[in-house]
């Protein structure tokens, strides 16, 4: 599981069967400083997070479990929000609901 | 599995139902001789390891959800161990004794 931040929303209204009604999101991993650790990527999200919001999200086969269907096309599910998120002794950020 | 070093804490509140109650550490991957090497990831913690400490950290599907118990769990990294020392080619490359004060 990584940490990341939710950047954008994707719409993609033709998709795989198994996807219908499931959001994407456009989402950037981070690091513990809280910046951002490689490139942007799109995920399926299960919470009822938006672009500015801390999350957490896992990748490989178990971003399909995360799904209401688990046998489908995905590599990266949003699982939780992160309220608070501290390391090396410094506070790295917090959900902020309804920011860009 | 590798070693890693936990370096923060995260709290989820709102998260999938399997996740609920878990302890989240963010660790960072390490070589044996402590530097940085590969993502920086968030673990369920299963051996009561807290910030500063060395760690052995599973991140692989299967596994993960054979320790927990539940086979539908999207859960894949989990710290496992607790480091006591490391040696490489004869010498100690890292001793949690003599480490507790050196980690920022």
């Amino acid at each position: 599981m990584y940490l990341g931040r939710i950047i954008g929303r994707v719409v993609a209204t033709q998709r795989y069967t198994g996807l219908a009604g499931v959001p994407l999101h456009w989402l950037q991993p981070l690091d513990e400083h809280g910046a951002a650790m490689g490139d942007a990527l799109v995920a399926c999200t299960v919470i009822s997070a938006g672009p500015g919001d801390l999350v957490h999200f896992v990748d490989g086969r178990e971003a399909a479990l995360a799904c209401p269907e688990t046998f489908v096309p995905v590599d990266a599910t949003v699982l939780g929000f992160v309220e608070q998120a501290h390391a090396n002794g410094k506070f790295i950020g917090r959900t902020v609901s309804g920011a860009t | 599995m590798f070693l890693a070093d936990v370096v923060g804490t995260v709290v989820a509140p709102v998260q999938v139902a399997a996740l609920e109650g878990r302890t989240l550490l963010i660790v960072r991957p390490v070589s044996p001789s402590g530097k940085s090497s590969g993502k920086t990831r968030i673990a369920i913690d299963r051996v009561g390891a807290g910030v500063g400490d060395r760690v052995l950290v599973v991140d692989e599907g299967n596994s993960a959800r054979q320790i927990l118990g539940d086979k539908t769990a999207p859960i894949k990294t989990l710290v496992v161990g607790f480091v006591d020392y490391v040696e490489t080619s004869g010498t100690i490359a890292y001793d949690h004794r003599d480490s507790r004060s050196t980690i920022a």
